[in-house]
């Protein structure tokens, strides 16, 4: 059994004449550790798919089963205890506290962890040390993205799902970025599953999984990963 | 680890500090004033009721035409289980104002000095400490009596004179023109006794308690004096029959039990309702204030969706959410409502007790704490406070994080835009989109300048009221005098015209008991100019619309003398408002009564009866008195009405405040983005603060039906079934007219604030936050 098994997983959105089918039937496996990414053009269902193997949305049919768990089976208050220990979520768009300072955002999702990293390291890590007191509108896009991860890595979670999250970054800013998810997979051991429409960063992954019209086009692994520094788009 | 997110709260506080410190002083504002209020109320009860007990009130008083024989009064003591006591009076009228004079008692309503001492020579005397204030007499003042000169020993509280009403019939106390005097028997035996009323109070031997026990030993006195008084009667009669002259009858000219005895109830009655009403204003203030915290939270929630949408993505739970967004409105609330009772039982005890002083003679208070106020003013608007807003953002954030990772956290479905015809102008459709778009806050606000409009008409309505039953009353008068006589006695004037009349009582189950004249009216009234139908009689327009009667209805009416009902047919209204009354034809009236065909009591006249002799007058009722009570009334009110109206400008004020900041606030990014497209401030607060000035002004206006409606009801199901008397009701358009000005003139302060704050905001918030 792989660490994230998805089976038949169906979902529409819309009603009648608006009904548009998402996900058609997908099925997935992803073992433990592994840097995923998910491939696609928009509408074809990659975000979708992402939130409810995060267990922010439903699937009509079908299940996700991480490491023996069926999150379908579980209720609102399960799942999100179910979240808080096993998952981080990065987005595209930062959703940082305005008003808390970068060291003080990492430390929300510190927070959420028995057993979280270490501030301090994980901000060197992140290149943010010396920006830990700035609040976020003082920060360039790309510290802010690192601040968002730094939130998501610091509770050392099972997995790491991030939805675009090089979409509102310039090119070097998203290599950066890319970079450190690479670092943090390799030096933490989580597994992560990004969604982009960006093909080049097939390149970085272990597993590729393509999608198109709400099904898994193709689904192969990388005989070897190619390092961020070394693609480029 | 503690929640780092805790961190927030002082940035937040120090970002948003308007919003907390409008909520904090509303709050302050309204504690301050229930609890103030409730505090003083509560000592000046327990002072109040101490003092009846301890100072042995009377369980009631009556008064005859002329002394009666001891054994008589032994009897009816004797028979009704109770002590008489003498408690004979004269009353001196000075510059039209009216000195009842007692002497002083150490078995029945012993006074309570307050200040001074009590009478020790002839020519002394102790007034009620009203008459300190009322006319700025003190210790040591010579007031003329009767052609005495009398030096004021003291100041004191009477138990059986709480309020000073002159007569039981009287709408409201009369604090500036009626006072109480006491004096020593040999100084109180020094004055003519032709004017002296004789007068008894009673006690019973065992003590009623309940009201039914207390009317039930009222009665059995009232039974036992009423065989007592036909035996009486029966042998003067019989005397004089036999021809023995200069006999009068024995008649109760008075009898009151005190449990109908207004001066000494009313005051505890007074406080009793306003403790219950002010308790019911605060519960009402602080939901308002709950819907408005909770609008507030629910514009942080939207501003801060994607945040929220990420933390509960990454685990943190609904729990965690609702409590975090609930801490500082709830602080604010609570060190507001903290802050409150504390200038509440400090400062705004004493102001409140001051206003108690000003209306009722007290003795001395005591103050001390009050654990049901305190519950009543922190424990119950608390959970009404936390119930409503947990309960709203609990609703709030039940919505999936996805959902407000999307910012779809209106709960319902996306709406399609409105349609608005191109025909209306773009800047009428931006602010027509505005309105639909801030609805919550719009509604809450409407429904916060109604309670505001509402606060601020019940302090205006008063004083135009007042004047409107005193023009009413001099407008509807039968006659510029009314003599009432103690035996008919024939007048020379010419233009004195008769008529008899009796004083009954109602018998409305949830009112409180009325004096209702029953006039009979001669044939071919110069005074009553409508014809009174055949068996039926006219009733005065106060009593149809307070009892709400009609034509055809039948009015049962009580004499407790006669433990007799007397019923009337309703052939009509009569427009007289000085007093409820029932005029039926003289014949009908001695009939029904058991009076011979050609009696009758008193006369109307456009002058003054002359002729008549004097003490055989028992009261002249003039019309400049009979409006006069709406200026003693206003007296009454004036102290509180001032603070009551101007309360409820800063509740509009701080609540619009509140609400259009957040509107403000809620469109930041929008209003940067028309900045940066190239509107200026002005033409920015032309569309933004112009939508809300629609919605404060049209709220104000709404508000006219809306309160109108409100205060009737108040009136209708408050006002008349706890007052005896009648107030009609009639709020002057020039107080809407008021209110409506007072909303828009303190509207434009708000204005200004909201365009400085429109100023501020700056281009870049557009470009920051564009997600």
């Amino acid at each position: 059994m792989s660490f994230v098994e998805i089976k038949n997983v169906k979902k529409h959105y819309g009603e009648g004449e608006a009904r548009t089918a998402v996900l058609t039937g997908v099925d997935l496996s992803i073992e433990k550790g592994e840097l995923c990414v998910l491939l696609g053009p928009s509408g074809s269902g990659k975000s979708t798919l992402l939130n409810i193997i995060g267990g922010i949305d439903d699937a009509d049919e079908g299940y996700v089963m991480i490491d023996n768990e069926k999150t379908a089976d579980m209720n609102e208050k399960r799942l999100t205890q179910y979240r808080r220990n096993h998952l981080g979520y990065v987005f595209q768009l930062y959703n940082l506290i305005p008003n808390l300072t970068v060291r003080e955002n990492i430390e929300v999702g510190a927070y959420l962890s028995k057993k979280p990293l270490e501030v301090d390291s994980l901000l060197k890590t992140l290149g943010l040390y010396e920006h830990r007191n700035k609040l976020p509108n003082q920060l360039s896009g790309g510290q802010q993205q690192r601040t968002a991860i730094g939130r998501a890595v610091i509770k050392n979670p099972d997995i790491l799902l991030c939805d675009e999250p090089t979409g509102a970054l310039d090119y070097n800013t998203s290599k950066e970025i890319l970079t450190l998810l690479e670092r943090i997979n390799s030096e933490y051991g989580n597994t992560i599953i990004m969604v982009t429409h960006n093909d080049a960063l097939k390149h970085m992954a272990d597993r590729v999984v393509k999608l198109r019209d709400g099904r898994v086009h193709s689904n192969y692994l990388n005989e070897k990963r190619m390092p961020v520094s070394e693609i480029e788009w | 680890m503690k929640n780092p997110m805790n961190k927030r709260f002082f940035r937040e506080l120090k970002s948003d500090l308007g919003k907390y410190l409008v909520i904090f002083l509303f709050i302050v504002m309204v504690v301050s004033v229930v609890s103030g209020f409730l505090a003083a109320n509560a000592d000046v009860a327990d002072s109040y009721y101490g003092n009846l007990k301890n100072n042995r009130v009377e369980n009631g008083h009556l008064s005859f035409n002329i002394r009666p024989d001891d054994e008589i009064m032994k009897a009816v003591a004797e028979k009704a289980d109770i002590v008489f006591y003498p408690a004979d009076y004269f009353e001196e009228t000075n510059n039209g104002r009216t000195l009842r004079v007692y002497t002083v008692s150490d078995s029945v309503n012993i006074p309570e000095v307050f200040e001074g001492r009590l009478p020790e020579r002839n020519d002394e005397i102790v007034l009620d400490n009203l008459q300190s204030e009322a006319h700025g007499l003190k210790i040591g003042d010579r007031i003329p009596v009767d052609g005495h000169e009398l030096t004021i020993a003291g100041f004191v509280a009477l138990p059986n004179y709480r309020a000073l009403f002159k007569d039981n019939a009287d709408l409201m106390f009369d604090k500036d023109s009626f006072g109480i005097g006491l004096m020593t028997e040999e100084g109180f035996e020094a004055f003519s006794s032709e004017h002296v009323t004789v007068n008894y109070a009673w006690r019973y031997n065992t003590e009623a308690e309940t009201d039914k026990e207390k009317r039930d030993a009222s009665e059995k006195v009232l039974n036992a004096l009423r065989d007592e008084l036909t035996e009486a009667n029966t042998a003067i009669y019989m005397r004089a029959m036999a021809g023995e002259q200069g006999l009068t009858m024995l008649e109760v000219t008075d009898f009151l039990s005190d449990y109908e005895n207004k001066a000494i109830n009313f005051a505890g009655e007074d406080m009793n309702g306003d403790s219950a009403a002010i308790s019911m204003f605060l519960y009402i203030v602080v939901a308002v204030l709950a819907f408005i915290v909770a609008v507030t939270t629910i514009n942080t929630l939207t501003k801060e969706a994607s945040v929220i949408g990420t933390l509960r993505a990454s685990g943190y739970t609904r729990g965690e959410m609702v409590r975090h967004y609930s801490v500082l409105p709830l602080c604010s609330f609570l060190i507001g409502m903290a802050v409150g009772n504390i200038i509440g039982y400090t400062w705004m005890r004493d102001f409140m007790m001051s206003i108690y002083r000003s209306m009722y003679s007290l003795g001395n208070v005591h103050v001390s704490w009050n654990r049901e106020a305190f519950l009543k003013t922190t424990l119950i608007p608390t959970i009404i406070m936390i119930v409503i807003n947990f309960a709203i953002l609990i609703w709030k954030l039940r919505i999936r994080p996805l959902s407000f990772l999307r910012r779809e956290i209106s709960g319902s479905k996306k709406k399609r835009a409105m349609r608005l015809s191109p025909k209306i102008p773009f800047t009428w459709r931006f602010r027509i989109r505005i309105i639909f778009q801030n609805m919550s806050n719009y509604v809450t606000m409407m429904v916060g300048v109604v309670l505001a409009g509402a606060i601020i008409i019940f302090g205006l309505m008063f004083q135009p009221l007042l004047n409107e039953v005193s023009r009413r009353i001099m407008d509807t008068t039968i006659s510029r005098y009314q003599y009432l006589l103690k035996t008919p006695e024939e007048a020379s004037e010419s233009g004195a015209e008769r008529f008899a009349i009796t004083s009954l009582e109602t018998a409305r189950e949830g009112y409180k008991t009325d004096e209702v004249s029953v006039y009979g009216i001669v044939k071919d009234s110069s005074y009553i100019d409508r014809e009174i139908p055949e068996g039926k009689a006219l009733v005065s327009n106060g009593f149809m619309d307070k009892y709400s009667l009609k034509e055809g209805d039948t009015v049962s009416l009580y004499d407790k003398y006669s433990d007799k009902y007397y019923d009337f047919t309703v052939a009509g209204d009569y427009p007289y408002e000085a007093s409820l009354a029932v005029f039926v034809k003289i014949d009908e009236f001695n009939s029904t009564f058991g009076k011979t065909p050609d009696y009758y009591s008193g006369y109307f006249s456009e002058e003054k009866l002359e002729s008549l002799t004097t003490s055989n007058i028992y009261m002249v009722l003039d019309s400049e008195t009979m409006s006069g009570f709406a200026d003693q009334l206003w007296k009454s009110f004036a102290d509180f009405m001032g603070p009551v109206r101007w309360f409820g400008v800063i509740m509009f004020v701080l609540m619009v405040y509140l609400l259009a900041k957040q509107v403000i606030e809620r469109n930041a990014v929008s209003i940067s983005m028309t900045k940066i497209l190239g509107f200026t401030p002005g033409e920015i607060g032309g569309l933004y603060i112009v939508s809300t000035s629609i919605v404060v002004i049209g709220s104000l206006f709404l508000a006219i039906p809306l309160v109108d409606r409100l205060m009737r009801l108040i009136f209708r199901t408050y006002l008349y079934k706890r007052m005896s008397g009648y107030l009609p009701y009639c709020i002057s358009n020039n107080c809407y007219i008021n209110m409506v000005l007072l909303g828009i003139g303190s509207y434009i302060a708000v204005a200004a604030l909201q365009l400085l704050k429109i100023r501020r905001i700056e281009k870049s918030e557009a470009l920051k936050t564009i997600e």
